[in-house]
């Protein structure tokens, strides 16, 4: 069985490629003049572009690692979907048809326009590399997952593929291709997370529908083998005997009866275990051991500053969405600032249809592939489903319809920002013309996170997506906010806010990614900071502006009108 | 509007642009979402009262573009109250009265369905709301004399594209 799913993850791939490719191809026939090249010349209707932007949102976090965060954690997770959505009203209500109007191409270009400082520009573009930064290593880390778990390939391989495709891609065909891509990568998406789900869901009920809500931790329905990848620590909730081959404990095993004792037990890498049917199923030392009623009821585990922490985590996605780059430039490809208004408004119905998937995986998850609590790699729940309901030819077609739609969100993404990036980048330097530049971008923006990536650890994807949209909520979004909406913003007010931001929520995310938790409060803090960061931000922001009062801006009140005012009234 | 007209309007109007603003002008993160009372906390403003002697004349000068600017933002901060109110209301019911959220609707968990399903239908209701709403501040700026009709913003955003 694991043969036939193994052949089904390339075949999955290339179909991804193809797609990905004959589109690519498409968007590089028409795209011709630079202007085309950055912005798709502006043609993208509504509904096309906010497809985009959903596609975008479906990144590896969402389509593997909202179902993963869920199967690990339970209710608590819930929040973070939610917010995700909501977080596309606020920026609909704040940010999209202001900054189109604004005519700038990147957050970087607004910031210069709006305060007229090019120290500012370069502060703005530091935090939009570090937001990118941020947002391409889970991107990176979900390909090597899924190549790994389907065929066994090394960690380098998932990684190495998206690079290659979004250079490729995005080299060659620009914005446009681009957002050909993105639109139809979301409907494929959507296809790839619905005809698994409708049809795992039905051999749920031939099953028998068991009430994954309900009862103890979960349990392995059969007898089950679970190969451990590297030395693991786990906690065995229940006294078990299993037959292992390998090291547990410390003690070399050669296939014999091994009783584990509840606690917690040492694995070695490479060792094989398997457990008789009923057994409760041993879960990796981080991720908390529940009952279904604990496991399905919000704040019911107990979890140390438990709302302080999710507060933190809604504020972060709520206001880290507005200031993510590479979605504010799909909404320059609109043709107006109307038009991006109502393709912001078309993204919480796209973002909806999507919504229930992920509960619902997770739900199975619990029931039907609970040795990924053990293995501690519950982002390939979407994967290891299909195969674990439905053995055969089945369970191996609709595994790699799975993959398909999980390449198809890597590369969705990784191309988004890496779009993004590099015409910010490429913006800096003004010696080179403008397509070399955009290319030498494209390698600065994915350089930087693959050489983080080997020093990422064990995070989720969800994990890494939060620390991104975290930096994007204390540094971008208060320049876009106050910018759009307040006159007063002073070039020093708006540099000063991003620095103490900016930087507080980067120094916390470099310790959470690279360091382990920390104890208490300041892990809380230092896990969560967007409570602390972001008013931290918008105080500074709006203190120093004030005290630099005499310094605004002269254009201040022409471009306020300017983004205020639908354009052809200006041009009128 | 003639090109001499605008330059004429943008000259009387720089001065009043220029001034460094007198107040912190409307803070998008502040409670208040009216709006309605900052045009008494900046004293260069004059209210809803046209500068502009030429009242049926359909471009806007930078009066009314800061009425707009103050209906706008009104309109974008009671979509925010709406998202805010939900998504911090609801952590903080759950984690402060545990019995409601252990709360169980034909043995399925309540909150898990809310959370897994029915908040959405709530943001996409929010979207179309701001939607309508900032579209139709719009037209009533641009075209003060025309009364505002439901499809001018599809047909003209057509006739643009």
């Amino acid at each position: 069985m694991t043969g036939v799913a193994a052949a089904a993850a390339p075949v999955a791939l290339l179909a991804a490629l193809g797609l990905t490719a004959a589109l690519g191809a498409r968007g590089r026939r028409r795209a011709r003049t630079a202007a085309d090249f950055l912005v798709a010349s502006r043609g993208v209707t509504p509904w096309w572009n906010a497809s985009a932007v959903s596609g975008e949102y479906l990144s590896a976090a969402a389509y593997l690692g909202a179902a993963g965060l869920v199967l690990a954690y339970g209710a608590d997770m819930l929040w973070l979907p939610v917010a995700a959505t909501a977080a596309y009203v606020l920026l609909l209500a704040f940010v999209t048809a202001p900054l189109r109007r604004s005519g700038a191409y990147t957050v970087s270009d607004f910031a210069e326009w709006r305060l007229g400082s090019r120290a500012v520009r370069r502060i703005v573009t530091g935090c939009v590399c570090c937001v990118g930064w941020f947002y391409l290593l889970p991107q990176f880390q979900g390909a090597a997952l899924t190549l790994r778990v389907l065929t066994g390939a090394p960690g380098w391989a998932g990684p190495a593929v998206v690079v290659a495709v979004a250079v490729v891609l995005v080299a060659s065909g620009g914005m446009r291709s681009i957002t050909a891509v993105q639109a139809v990568q979301f409907w494929v998406k959507i296809v790839a997370v619905a005809v698994p789900a409708v049809a795992l869901a039905a051999m749920w009920r031939l099953d028998g529908a068991p009430d994954p809500l309900d009862g103890a931790p979960p349990r392995f329905e059969h007898v089950t083998r679970v190969r451990v990848a590297a030395d693991a620590d786990v906690t065995v909730p229940a006294a078990v005997t299993v037959t292992a081959r390998g090291s547990v404990d410390g003690a070399p095993r050669d296939g014999g009866p091994v009783p584990l004792a509840p606690g917690r037990h040492r694995v070695g890498g490479g060792t094989e275990i398997v457990f008789p049917a009923g057994a409760a199923a041993p879960h990796a030392e981080r991720l908390p051991v529940q009952d279904g009623a604990t496991w399905s009821t919000p704040f019911a585990r107990g979890e140390e500053h438990g709302l302080f922490r999710t507060y933190s985590a809604l504020l972060g996605i709520l206001l880290g969405t507005m200031g993510l780059p590479h979605t504010l430039m799909r909404f320059y490809t609109s043709t107006c600032g109307a038009a991006a208004r109502r393709t912001a408004a078309f993204v919480p119905v796209l973002l909806t249809l999507f919504s229930v998937f992920p509960v619902l995986y997770a739900a199975l998850g619990r029931l039907y592939a609970p040795e990924l609590l053990m293995t501690g790699d519950t982002d390939a729940t979407l994967l290891a489903l299909p195969r674990s309901m439905l053995p055969g030819p089945a369970g191996a077609l609709l595994t790699g319809i799975v993959a398909a739609g999980a390449f198809a969100a890597f590369i969705s993404t990784s191309c988004g920002i890496v779009v993004a990036l590099a015409g910010t980048i490429s913006q800096c330097s003004r010696r080179r013309s403008g397509v070399t530049a955009f290319r030498g971008g494209i390698v600065v923006a994915l350089a930087v996170p693959l050489a983080l990536l080997p020093l990422a650890g064990t995070q989720g994807a969800a994990t890494l997506v939060t620390t991104a949209l975290c930096v994007s909520a204390c540094s971008l979004c208060p320049l876009l906010v106050l910018g759009i909406w307040w006159r007063g913003l002073t070039a020093a007010g708006a540099a000063a806010g991003l620095l103490a931001g900016g930087g507080t929520a980067v120094a916390a995310g470099l310790v959470r990614v690279l360091g382990g938790a920390w104890p208490g409060w300041a892990g809380a803090v230092l896990g969560e900071p967007a409570v602390v960061a972001a008013p931290l931000a918008f105080a500074v922001m709006v203190g120093v502006s004030l005290l630099t009062r005499g310094r605004v801006p002269r254009r201040a009140g022409r471009a306020m009108m300017r983004l205020h005012l639908p354009e052809d009234a200006l041009a009128r | 509007m003639t090109g001499d007209q605008r330059a004429a309007r943008t000259a009387t109007a720089a001065p009043r642009e220029r001034r460094p603003s007198g107040g912190p002008g409307p803070d998008p993160s502040g409670p208040d979402p009216s709006g309605a009372d900052r045009s008494g906390a900046d004293p260069d403003d004059s209210g809803g009262e046209p500068p502009d002697p030429d009242p049926p004349h359909p471009v806007p000068g930078p009066a009314e573009a800061r009425a707009l600017i103050r209906v706008q933002l009104g309109i974008a901060l009671r979509t925010g109250a709406v998202v805010l109110a939900a998504v911090a209301g609801l952590p903080a019911l759950l984690a402060l009265v545990p019995a409601l959220a252990r709360v169980r609707a034909d043995g399925v968990p309540v909150w898990w369905t809310v959370l897994a399903a029915g908040l959405q239908p709530l943001w996409v209701v929010t979207a179309l709301w701001q939607l309508k709403r900032a579209e139709r501040a719009e037209r009533a700026a641009i075209a003060p004399a025309v009364a505002p009709s439901r499809g001018s913003a599809e047909r003209g955003e057509a006739g643009r594209r």
